[in-house]
């Protein structure tokens, strides 16, 4: 985990890479939906982060911290390219979320499976960009309010009205599916 | 009106702001309790199978990333190194050889005051001929002024 004090967690920057890193791309891959960019956003995320690391108070996590370079990176991709952006996502395959490392499962219960995550990554999909951001620090990245306030730049009051109307439009694609 | 939670109400639930009142009915409907269940458990599925997709691509990466780090740090492999250095070699030395190429003969000045006046010599013959040096053969078969004379010439 990271250490008690961000400002000196900085100071070794390849054991941050090496700690935050999938966690980033895991992040922006879910909010652009394309490996590749989401590979080249990440590097660009530490690439900044490295860049700016003197200005690096410690007011927040380390992790927060990289989150809100690559919410800016990400608003900044999709806002330059977004004809691309979007003609991407519809790209994405099905297969390409799905993947079960465990074997024990049967064929049944991995196409339920399949079925409940395809929904919720197609769900996610119809959000607007804030609900989406908010709704994947709070559910994947298991961000509480106040961490996701302080990544996204929101208030905890409009991070919770969004993460409300995120989960509702969810549930409400979910029902419509079943 | 229906007995269980409403939309709103189960958001409020999943994002963990529900009041009292609902979380006393999710206490005691067995459906709503069971779909606030399901539906935490689809977003945990939905959050497992994003790791895994993430972490596939982390490994898949590794192992892309080894033969690259391999290679020197400006991203060539050792047989492009070696091609750069013939290209190169065979640059630099196109040049020098041609320039070690035997030049062809050159047809040397005069300097001496014997090739000179010999060569003056020649020029002034030149300059002397009546006819061109081709036509001075011809000369043999055409009579002169006088001969044309004495036999009476030609009208």
């Amino acid at each position: 985990m990271s250490m008690e004090n961000p400002a000196l967690e900085i100071e070794d920057f390849e054991r941050v890479v090496e700690q935050y890193r999938t966690r980033v791309l895991r992040f922006v891959y879910a909010s652009v939906r394309d490996m590749d960019v989401a590979e080249t956003l990440t590097q660009d995320c530490f690439w900044n982060a490295y860049k700016h690391r003197k200005a690096f108070r410690g007011e927040c996590s380390v992790h927060t911290w990289l989150i809100k370079i690559a919410i800016n990176l990400i608003r900044d991709y999709a806002r330059n390219r977004r004809i691309q952006f979007w003609r991407k996502a519809e790209r994405v395959h099905v297969e390409e979320i799905h993947h079960w490392p465990v074997r024990s499962i049967s064929p049944e219960d991995k196409a339920s499976m399949n079925e409940q995550v395809q929904a919720v990554w197609e769900a996610t999909k119809t959000l607007s960009e804030k609900q989406r951001t908010v709704f994947l620090l709070r559910f994947v990245e298991d961000l509480d309010a106040s961490e996701i306030a302080q990544s996204t730049g929101l208030t905890e009051n409009t991070v919770n009205v969004h993460l409300f109307r995120a989960v509702r439009a969810i549930r409400k694609r979910l029902g419509q599916q079943k | 009106m229906s007995n269980h939670l409403s939309q709103d109400q189960f958001a409020k639930c999943v994002i963990g702001q529900s009041m009292s009142a609902e979380r006393q009915h999710l206490t005691e409907c067995a459906t709503c309790s069971a779909e606030l269940e399901r539906f935490g458990n689809t977003l945990s599925l939905f959050r497992t199978a994003l790791r895994d997709r993430v972490d596939a691509q982390a490994e898949s990466r590794v192992t892309v990333l080894k033969p690259v780090s391999r290679r020197s740090a400006f991203g060539f492999s050792p047989l492009r190194w070696a091609f750069i250095a013939s290209a190169v070699s065979v640059f630099i030395s196109v040049p020098l050889l041609k320039r070690e190429e035997p030049k062809p003969p050159v047809i040397e000045n005069v300097s001496t005051d014997a090739d000179a006046n010999a060569l003056m010599d020649a020029v002034n013959l030149h300059l002397s001929r009546t006819v061109p040096a081709p036509m001075e053969r011809m000369l043999i078969v055409i009579p002169d002024d006088e001969s044309i004379s004495q036999s009476g010439g030609t009208q």
